[in-house]
């Protein structure tokens, strides 16, 4: 192989692995187990969300009626997001935070708002437990799994 | 006795008996042969004043009378004797159950009785059965549904997915019904339809308008068809590609007339844009009233720049039209955030572009197309413009 072979190799080397870097790197977590539809926040607004996407640091993660999908952070945390929740990928949690989170919701705007919080006014505890009344299999009435299971392995 | 007085006095024995059924029927039934009953919320029957004795002799001559059933009934229960009302009323259901004013007075019985669990399924079939029944039992529906009363016969009646259910959320919504207790009944319906609907439109208006606008736009993201959520920009259909529904955040042309607006908005077929249709809007030139189009968009906080291209066509008579995002505060668009640039005149398609910073405190804004006033306050346009491919990214 003479020096212009291999400069060409590298060349071609470096331009395949460039997008795979971009990919691997462009992001602090990533989707698995994409259930339904899974909408991720992009540059432009949102965009569904597919089987490995890469998600870059205050990704929103939304689900819609029907989906679910675990955010997989590349330090092995795991969040499970169940239908109609949203979730903002952070960094400077502990993975227990992030999935108490997903798990009990916030108020709007922080990290992992739960849908179900956002739904209940807040203090309508009358209105709260009519709309739990109404006993429909929602995260958005549940107000969370009502059998948590913590996915982190942190 | 002799034979002929015998049978006088049967004789008038049948006739009175007759006056009693004809006078018991002349209550129970109006003089167009339909029966005078209970409607929910309308004892007009029970309250008939028909005495005891009177309907149990009917009863006599015709057990199946449902009508005095229901009428001795609402007399038992008036005088404080329900356990005989709802033997009354068993009897009636027993013999009618899918009878109408059946339905509605055991329903309304149980409700007095605090019996929801039973008046509920009752409820539902009176709603699913007769459409004319609905405005009154919805109201008890809805009332039903905000004490979260009985959440498992709900559950149930959800669970067959009744017809009525969309009307029953639109009366609710459009009676003022807190929008977040019929979001689980419109989540219920949408799976389905996954399309907009007159319910997902007022219970999306009912939460923005009460400035809780993450659920609106949840509640929406839940009503678009799969193939549009592939890519919901932040401003939604800015390719104007596809027909607006004119709920949600979607684009929502004017709806008034071009005489009375003083515009006209289409998105039909055009030369020379990225995709095959672009948005047109065309002035009249007279005063303009109102916004052609508009779009509601939910942004956080931050830096954004929208980008379009714009193609003026004689654009004149006035001081020409600009995109305007402003903040919306209790349903209401109140101060501006960005503005574009003065369209006016003529021209080819170009590009345009302008940077937005959305505030704290201002959780959802509206972006519309706006003409300006002259100094007297009016603005007058003639002309038109094409716009395409609106994009917003957050910078």
């Amino acid at each position: 192989m003479n020096t212009k072979t291999i400069a060409m190799s590298a060349a071609l080397a470096a331009a395949l692995a460039a997008p795979l870097a971009f990919a691997q790197g462009g992001g602090v977590a990533r989707l698995k187990d994409v259930k339904g539809n899974v909408l991720v926040s992009q540059q432009s607004g949102l965009a569904s969300g597919g089987e490995a996407s890469r998600l870059p640091e205050h990704t929103r993660v939304i689900t819609t009626a029907g989906a679910e999908v675990i955010v997989v952070y590349d330090n092995g945390c795991e969040v499970r997001l169940l239908e109609n929740q949203r979730f903002e990928v952070v960094v400077d949690k502990a993975c227990a935070a992030l999935v108490a989170e997903s798990l009990f919701g916030q108020p709007p705007v922080a990290a992992g708002v739960g849908i179900a919080a956002l739904l209940i006014p807040a203090g309508g505890a009358g209105i709260a437990s009519g709309v739990a009344g109404v006993g429909i299999d929602s995260t958005l009435f549940r107000g969370a799994n009502p059998t948590p299971t913590p996915l982190s392995p942190n | 006795m002799s034979v002929a007085a015998r049978r006088a006095a049967i004789v008038v024995f049948a006739l009175a008996l007759v006056w009693r059924v004809l006078h018991v029927n002349a209550v129970l039934y109006d003089d167009n042969g339909r029966p005078r009953l209970p409607a929910v919320g309308q004892n007009s029957a029970a309250e008939a004043n028909v005495d005891r004795e009177t309907l149990r002799q009917a009863l006599r001559s015709n057990p199946g009378q449902i009508d005095a059933l229901l009428m001795l009934a609402g007399r038992y229960e008036s005088s404080g004797d329900a356990k005989q009302a709802s033997r009354a009323l068993d009897a009636a259901y027993q013999l009618a159950p899918d009878e109408r004013n059946v339905l509605a007075a055991v329903a309304e019985f149980q409700l007095r009785q605090g019996d929801v669990a039973r008046a509920l399924p009752l409820l539902d079939r009176l709603v699913d059965t007769y459409p004319e029944m609905r405005p009154g039992a919805f109201e008890i529906l809805g009332q039903l549904l905000s004490e979260g009363r009985e959440p498992a016969t709900w559950k149930r009646i959800l669970a067959r997915k009744p017809a009525w259910l969309g009307l029953f959320i639109v009366s609710s919504c459009e009676r003022g019904m807190d929008p977040a207790i019929l979001v689980p009944l419109l989540l219920e319906r949408t799976p389905s339809s996954r399309s907009p609907t007159p319910e997902s439109a007022c219970v999306i208006d009912r939460l923005r308008v009460s400035d809780r606008w993450q659920q609106a736009y949840q509640v929406w993201l839940n009503t678009l068809p799969r193939e549009r959520l592939s890519e919901v920009g932040f401003v939604f259909n800015g390719s104007f590609e596809f027909a607006p529904s004119g709920q949600g955040f979607d684009w929502r042309p004017t709806r008034a007339l071009e005489r009375d607006s003083g515009h006209s908005v289409e998105m039909p077929q055009a030369q020379g844009v990225s995709g095959k249709r672009a948005l047109r809007v065309s002035y009249n030139g007279k005063r303009q009233s109102g916004v052609p189009i508009a779009q509601y968009l939910a942004l956080a906080p931050g830096a954004y720049g929208l980008s379009g291209l714009a193609r003026p066509l004689s654009i004149t008579a006035g001081r020409g039209v600009e995109w305007t995002l402003r903040c919306v505060k209790a349903g209401t668009p109140s101060e501006t955030i960005a503005t574009s640039e003065r369209f006016v005149g003529s021209g080819d398609w170009r590009h345009f572009a302008f940077e937005i910073k959305v505030p704290a405190g201002c959780p959802g804004q509206v972006l519309q197309l706006e003409a300006l006033a002259t100094s007297d306050g009016y603005a007058y346009l003639s002309g038109s413009i094409w716009f395409d491919d609106l994009v917003l990214r957050h910078l």
